[in-house]
């Protein structure tokens, strides 16, 4: 028999009894788009959760810290230090898959303008590669560092421009309006030395006022930027520098960093790269592996919603096989003619193979437009950032072929029932 | 010119278990039957002669003794193959028509070919030629239900006669026909199976079908009591206007 007599025998058979085929492709409608909208969920969440991950950072960066933990085979566990040094971030810059390596410093220090001050978190970074690691200026240019000028130069936050405040009264350094009276064009100091705005050492004969260095603001961080937002940015050569002068007030070891941030090519390396800083002794951590937790989450809620899906699914291929059932019994006689007749066995299973593929197609077409338009009303109406609707080509594709082979699968106990019944039947006269 | 029969059958048993009995529906039946025949197995109902055809047809096997068709041992045949044989050799005339309620006349008489994998334009040329010769040109595009009992059976006989096959088997063909109706069939029968020069063999209880036979086959209890040979028989230039037949 020829494929396409058998197919057009199969729409045949179907369309005979419109009223059933309709209703067992309903119930494949429902099931699949059931499953889709269930599934398009899921990979809509998932999408809104890596791009809020990506938003936090980059998903290529490490950060390595001095610090690591090393866990004892009886649960507990405890932390060894390494040094991060010059010489190892050189060799974690020559680690394949690395773009690019940022020591950093963490500092505090007061920010005057005039009589206001402002407590301000300092992050030494290299200006050269800033940029790749996602750090955002909202104006300005990055700090450099003019050796030997008396000059330092800052990337200030938002938060320290609007936290300046009078020491000695408390005010806020704004006007009536709320407006701030420090901008970035206004004058600045840098000093160390909490005392000699404090007080409290004054009694102290030993002690020696530390300096204060004339400031340039150059730039503002992004306030959007929530990685870094919160500091302010100095070089970190100009740092270590100041850090060397008021030893005295800052107990910082300019010969090593307190973190150094790595960047690597793609995503995929992050892996390897990790690894090799781990063997060094350091100890790291990147987005990625709380995006991989998030995503080992999200991926059980996709396949919780699948499920909750599958089950209508499940009940349609019940259907499908039911119908198939009932069209066997009710054929029997026609079997047993088409056997007579010379239609072979294997076509027989074929013919009722194909009517459920048949139902399975047009189940699972008509359910995936229905998918598309609830996706859209769900998008349109219940929608947010967090939680839309998306089915992607291979959700698309694989939700036909899916319910094809689910059809096709209900389809084969009944068609082999039907191909192994007797041709007598059709001589028996009833 | 010696011939070799078409079909041979040699001490054909068949034994139906119906519960925990036996029952002898053949009880060693021989038989031999030469290209062109055109015969009748007639006998009462239970005296095994459909038995006997759906043995030779290929739809049930023999519990022992052999059916050879066309040099083919039906025994050693299984399902699928008995299927391909069937394919090949073999016309059926059922007696309740059977044709397929939702294809027409022509679709019908091309459905065996479609199975034999015959490409769309020639089985509908061949299922044509077919219905022409069982002078129903007029009504291939009527659906079963607008046939009448006689029409609808040599839609039948078309249909067993399209695949050009060795031998055609009818099951009381005008069984389910009124007497002049069955004489008009089996005029047809008659007609188109001898000028194609096909071996036929119809199972009937009425003996004023077997008069359009050569050969009589006349079976009982599962045995062949007598096979008589009919040197005039009736076709559709010599059926008696007046015979009136009695109505089952």
């Amino acid at each position: 028999m020829k494929f396409a007599d058998l197919l057009k025998m199969a729409f045949m058979n179907l369309w005979r009894r419109k009223l059933r085929a309709v209703l067992t492709v309903l119930g494949m409608v429902i099931g699949v788009s059931s499953i889709v909208v269930m599934m398009s969920l899921g990979v809509g969440i998932r999408k809104a959760t890596i791009e809020s991950y990506e938003n936090m950072g980059s998903l290529t960066n490490i950060s390595v810290s001095s610090w690591r933990w090393v866990e004892n085979p009886n649960g507990g566990g405890s932390s060894t230090e390494t040094k991060l040094d010059k010489k190892a971030v050189e060799t974690m810059r020559q680690i394949p898959g690395v773009v690019a390596v940022m020591p950093q410093i963490n500092a505090y220090g007061i920010l005057k303008s005039g009589k206001w001050v402002s407590d301000a978190s300092i992050l030494a970074i290299d200006g050269n590669v800033a940029e790749q690691f996602g750090i955002e200026l909202s104006e300005g240019r990055f700090p450099e560092y003019k050796r030997g000028g008396s000059t330092y130069e800052i990337v200030l936050s938002e938060s320290v421009l609007s936290w300046f405040y009078d020491p000695n009264t408390g005010k806020q350094a704004a006007d009536r309006d709320g407006n701030p009276r420090v901008t970035m064009d206004s004058r600045f100091q840098l000093t160390f030395d909490y005392s000699s705005i404090f007080g409290g050492r004054n009694n102290d004969p030993d002690y020696v006022p530390g300096k204060t260095y004339r400031i340039n603001a150059v730039g503002q961080v992004s306030p959007d930027n929530n990685e870094f937002s919160w500091y302010c940015l100095m070089d970190i050569n100009a740092l270590q520098m100041l850090a060397k002068e008021n030893s005295q007030f800052m107990s910082l070891d300019t010969s090593s960093y307190n973190s150094v941030l790595v960047k690597c090519d793609s995503t995929d390396s992050v892996a390897t790269v990790k690894e090799a800083i781990d063997a060094m002794g350091y100890g790291t951590s990147s987005l990625q592996d709380s995006l991989e937790q998030a995503e080992q989450q999200m991926q059980q809620i996709q396949y919780l919603l699948g499920a909750i899906g599958g089950v209508s699914l499940l009940v349609a291929a019940i259907g499908i096989m039911n119908t198939m059932m009932m069209s066997i019994y009710e054929r029997t006689r026609e079997i047993g003619i088409i056997k007579v007749l010379g239609c072979r066995m294997d076509n027989i299973a074929e013919l009722f193979l194909t009517e459920a593929a048949f139902i399975g197609l047009f189940g699972g077409a008509l359910g995936l437009g229905i998918s598309y338009g609830l996706a859209a009303l769900i998008n349109h109406f219940i929608g947010s950032s967090g939680f839309n609707a998306l089915i992607p080509l291979w959700l698309a594709l694989g939700a036909l072929i899916f319910s094809i082979a689910v059809a096709i699968i209900s389809g084969l106990y009944p068609a082999i029932r039907a191909m192994r019944l007797s041709p007598l039947t059709a001589i028996r006269n009833e | 010119m010696e011939q070799r029969p078409i079909i041979s059958v040699r001490d054909a048993k068949k034994i139906y278990k119906v519960g925990s009995v036996d029952v002898h529906a053949l009880r060693g039946v021989d038989l031999e039957i030469m290209p062109g025949e055109f015969c009748c197995i007639i006998g009462r109902s239970g005296s095994g002669k459909s038995t006997l055809l759906n043995l030779l047809a290929g739809l049930e096997p023999a519990t022992s003794g052999q059916v050879v068709i066309n040099g083919k041992h039906l025994e050693r045949m299984n399902q699928s193959e008995l299927i391909l044989f069937r394919q090949k050799y073999v016309g059926f005339i059922f007696q309740a028509f059977n044709l397929m309620p939702y294809y027409t006349a022509l679709e019908n008489v091309a459905l065996p070919l479609a199975f034999k994998g015959v490409p769309y334009e020639k089985r509908m040329r061949l299922a044509k030629k077919a219905l022409k010769d069982v002078g129903l040109e007029s009504h291939m595009a009527h659906m079963p239900g607008q046939m009448s009992g006689g029409q609808q059976q040599r839609v039948g006989i078309a249909r067993a006669l399209a695949s050009d096959p060795d031998i055609i088997f009818a099951d009381e063909p005008t069984g389910n026909l009124d007497s002049s109706t069955s004489d008009e069939v089996m005029g047809s029968i008659s007609k188109t199976v001898r000028s194609h020069g096909k071996t036929f063999i119809m199972v009937t209880h009425d003996p004023n079908m077997a008069e359009y036979a050569d050969k009589v086959i006349n079976i009982l209890d599962g045995r062949i009591t007598e096979i008589t040979i009919n040197p005039h028989p009736l076709t559709a230039h010599n059926i008696h206007p007046e015979a009136n037949h009695e109505q089952n």
